[in-house]
This record gives structure tokens, C-alpha cells and sequence, in this order.
């Protein structure tokens, strides 16, 4: 079963391209595009106004400690991912930098690991799959949740089963609520630059965030390597 | 005895001068291309550090954001070339331009580029340039780490393609977090080609170029 799983990984390898500048695989550009176009709105009344007020209202120094617990509760995943991926020493640095923050760094507060030397780099199951091989995926996008793959789709299941504190017995359902907003609005805030950026410089906003999309996915695999 | 030495040490020196000045010479036609700002063509490393170390000298610089501009302009055009990233951004749509709609396209391009990125420089906080390494890249280009140190830490790390171009080089592409400005731009533009006609992007890049 290993060696059938192996070889056909190693097959889907051989056959996946490289999401380069020849050719983005979007079969479903018309769906996508509408897709798109709602997120856009979804984006503009809800979650962006969240995170602009979010980065008015509280200091860089406050964001940061709030994106540190946010990352540091994410470091499970990536030691998980990278055990998936075969990458050992990921796979302590982030162990290390879960155990070392929480304590130290006061719950994730304060990233005490950097300084000890311990840099992040986060991996999920999207990125897994891609270093195992298997990414010959079309691009879609996801209501909310925007620009996907299968892959990364797939990823953001797994990546919840995979996450300690989604588990009923660790933590209740008002925490694993809040922390996903949090979460959400971290995010937007910390992708303002880059999708202000987006809005500005690009004559086309669908293709633009495809391909930046993409091409960043496919570097974030390719640093796992 | 004596004025034979004179003599001899005269003739020296009038040696030594005449070596200076061909040395002197020599510095200026290396430096010619170069000569208009301070930046050196020794190596990619070098180009970058006294490219980036020239334009915060213009940012930081008590003139006006005018004068700057025009300063910025001025430089733009000689380490960035915009021809080549106006073929790459339209891919192989450019091979079915004629040759006047090319050199159109070119000089839209190249203003599009100037309007959309060289007023940046108004948002510029005291940041620092760092270059880090430089890697070989395909087809003689080279590429550059950079990484930006905001004031109050966050660092940006930035990758610029250096292509040779004669003595010296010129920035091909900007390549952050993975993502290239000219492989995004080529999808970008392709979408509008391909949903809105070729018309139509010059349109386009022509009034983005003035309403930035």
C-alpha cells in the first residue's frame, strides 16, 4: 500500500507543473470570477472595515503581541506538517518554539523563541501535499475564504483535525469561535499592505490575485523542500 | 652631479603625471555610464548597495517631493529596463503587435511603470536596505536579496533580477514572498487581452499612468 502510494505520488510529481507564468489552470474562471466578485463585497463591508479599524485603533506593538498568540497556536499544525513532510528539524524548531513561547513567551505573547534563534516557518497540509508531489490542482475560489486549491482546500480540513485546540476535550466551542475571528482578522490586517497593493497596481483584480496566489503557494512549498 | 639629478627626478615626475592621468581617464570612461549618479557596475552586489544607497540619499534628501520625483525619473531609466519587462508582460500576445503597436506599447509600458511605482517613495519611513546575496539566475541574469529593515523591526525581504545590459545592469523584475511583479502583471494583462481586447489595456495603462 506504501510502495502503490509512493509510486503514484512519485507519478502525479513527474506530471505536476510548476504554476509559472505560461499557463494558470482556472477551468472555472466564469464561477470563479462571480465567486470572487461576492468575496470582494463580503470583503469591503465586513473584514476589511474590520481590519482597517483594527489597524487604526490598536497600536503595532498591541497587533504584534495579538499575531504572535495567533501563530504561536498554530504551531501544532506545523509540526505536524512538517513530520508529514519528512522535515525533522522544522519539525523540532516548531515544537521548540510552541513550548518555548507558551512558557516563556507568556502564552505565545511574546516570540522568545526567535530570539533564541528558532525562526518560524509555518506549513500546512496544503503545502504538504505539494511537497509530496501531488498538486496538479485547478484554482478556484472559496466563499469568504478566498483563493484555494484542491490542495489547500483539502489542507484547510486536515489542518482542523489536525489542530490540538480543535478538539472538543481541549477547548470549548466559544474559544475555537473567537480564536477563528481573531484569526480572520489578523490575517486581513497583516494582508492589507499586500492586497492594497493588488488593488492599486493591477488592471485586473481576479487575475492579479490568482496569480500572486499561485506563485506564492508554490514558493511556500518550494521553501519546504 | 646635482643638475643631473634635478633632471632625472624631473622626468620622473612629468612620468608619474602623464601615468595619473591615464589612470584618471581610465576611471572616467569606466565610470561614464555611471557618472550621471553615484553607482558602481563592479559586480551585482556592488550595483545594488550604491543603487539603493543612492536613492536614499534622493528620498532623504531636504528638497522637495517634485525635485525628487524628477531626480527618482532621471535614475529610473537607466538601471530599470522597461522594454524588457513590456515583452515579458505581454508573453507571446507581443509577437502579434505590429512593429509600430511594439515601440507604442513599449512607451506605455514604461510610463505605467514610472506613474505606479516611483511615487512610492512619498510613503518612504526611514527604512534601510540590506543586500544579502546574489544567486545566478538563467540566461546570464543574477538575482539580488535585499531585505528591508523597517524602524521599528519588521523586515521585508525583496528579490530583484538583474539583467547585464552592456558595462552595467538594470533591474529585469521584482520578486517578493514568491511572487514576480512581471509574471503577474503578464496574467493580468492577459486576462484583459483576452476578455477586453488589446485596445483595451493600452487604455487602460495609459489612464492609469496619469490619474496616479
Amino acid at each position: 500500500m506504501k510502495k502503490l502510494f509512493v509510486t503514484s505520488a512519485l507519478v502525479l510529481a513527474a506530471l505536476s507543473s510548476t504554476a509559472n507564468a505560461a499557463e494558470e489552470y482556472d477551468p472555472f474562471e466564469p464561477i470563479n470570477r462571480g465567486i470572487f466578485e461576492f468575496n470582494t463585497v463580503v470583503d469591503g463591508l465586513l473584514l476589511k472595515p474590520a481590519a482597517q479599524i483594527y489597524r487604526g485603533v490598536v497600536p503595532e506593538y498591541g497587533r504584534e503581541r495579538v499575531s504572535n498568540v495567533v501563530n504561536n497556536l498554530g504551531e501544532p499544525v506545523t509540526v505536524v506538517n512538517s513530520v508529514f513532510q519528512g522535515d525533522a528539524e522544522n519539525a523540532f524548531t516548531s515544537l521548540w518554539r510552541f513550548i518555548i513561547n507558551s512558557t516563556f513567551g507568556v502564552l505565545g505573547i511574546f516570540d522568545a523563541a526567535s530570539e533564541v534563534g528558532l525562526k518560524p516557518r509555518s506549513e500546512d497540509f496544503g503545502q504538504t501535499l505539494r511537497v509530496w508531489g501531488i498538486e496538479e490542482s485547478p484554482y478556484f475560489v472559496l466563499p469568504i475564504l478566498g483563493p484555494s486549491t484542491f490542495g489547500d482546500t483539502t489542507g484547510l480540513v486536515v489542518d482542523w483535525y489536525t489542530n490540538p485546540f480543535n478538539y472538543e476535550g481541549t477547548t470549548n466551542e466559544e474559544f475555537v469561535v473567537g480564536y477563528t475571528v481573531v484569526r480572520a482578522i489578523d490575517k486581513r490586517t497583516n494582508l492589507l499592505p499586500v492586497t492594497d497593493e493588488l488593488d492599486r497596481t493591477s488592471l485586473s483584480r481576479y487575475a492579479a490575485y490568482r496569480s500572486a496566489y499561485l506563485q506564492n503557494r508554490e514558493s511556500e512549498a518550494n521553501n519546504s523542500k | 652631479m646635482q643638475h643631473t639629478e634635478v633632471r632625472i627626478y624631473k622626468i620622473a615626475n612629468l612620468k608619474l603625471t602623464i601615468q595619473n592621468n591615464m589612470k584618471l581617464l581610465a576611471l572616467i570612461i569606466t565610470l561614464l555610464p555611471a557618472a550621471a549618479f553615484g553607482y558602481e557596475c563592479k559586480s551585482p552586489e556592488v550595483f545594488a548597495k550604491s543603487v539603493s544607497a543612492d536613492v536614499v540619499k534622493i528620498v532623504e534628501s531636504p528638497s522637495s517631493d517634485d525635485t525628487k520625483e524628477k531626480q527618482l525619473k532621471a535614475m529610473f531609466d537607466e538601471i530599470v529596463d522597461t522594454e524588457r519587462m513590456a515583452k515579458f508582460s505581454l508573453g507571446k500576445n507581443y509577437r502579434n503587435l505590429k512593429p509600430e503597436e511594439q515601440s507604442e506599447f513599449k512607451e506605455v509600458y514604461h510610463n505605467f511603470i514610472m506613474a505606479t511605482y516611483i511615487p512610492s517613495f512619498k510613503k518612504y519611513n526611514g527604512e534601510k536596505v540590506e543586500v544579502i546575496n546574489t544567486k545566478t539566475a538563467g540566461a546570464g541574469d543574477v538575482i539580488v536579496s535585499t531585505k528591508i529593515l523597517g524602524k521599528s523591526g519588521p523586515e521585508t525581504l525583496i528579490n530583484y533580477r538583474l539583467a547585464r545590459k552592456g558595462a552595467c545592469y538594470k533591474v529585469a523584475d521584482i520578486i517578493a514572498e514568491g511572487v514576480s511583479l512581471i509574471n503577474t502583471q503578464r496574467q493580468d494583462f492577459d486576462s484583459v487581452i483576452s476578455r477586453k481586447g488589446y485596445p483595451e489595456l493600452v487604455t487602460l495603462l495609459k489612464s492609469r499612468s496619469k490619474s496616479q
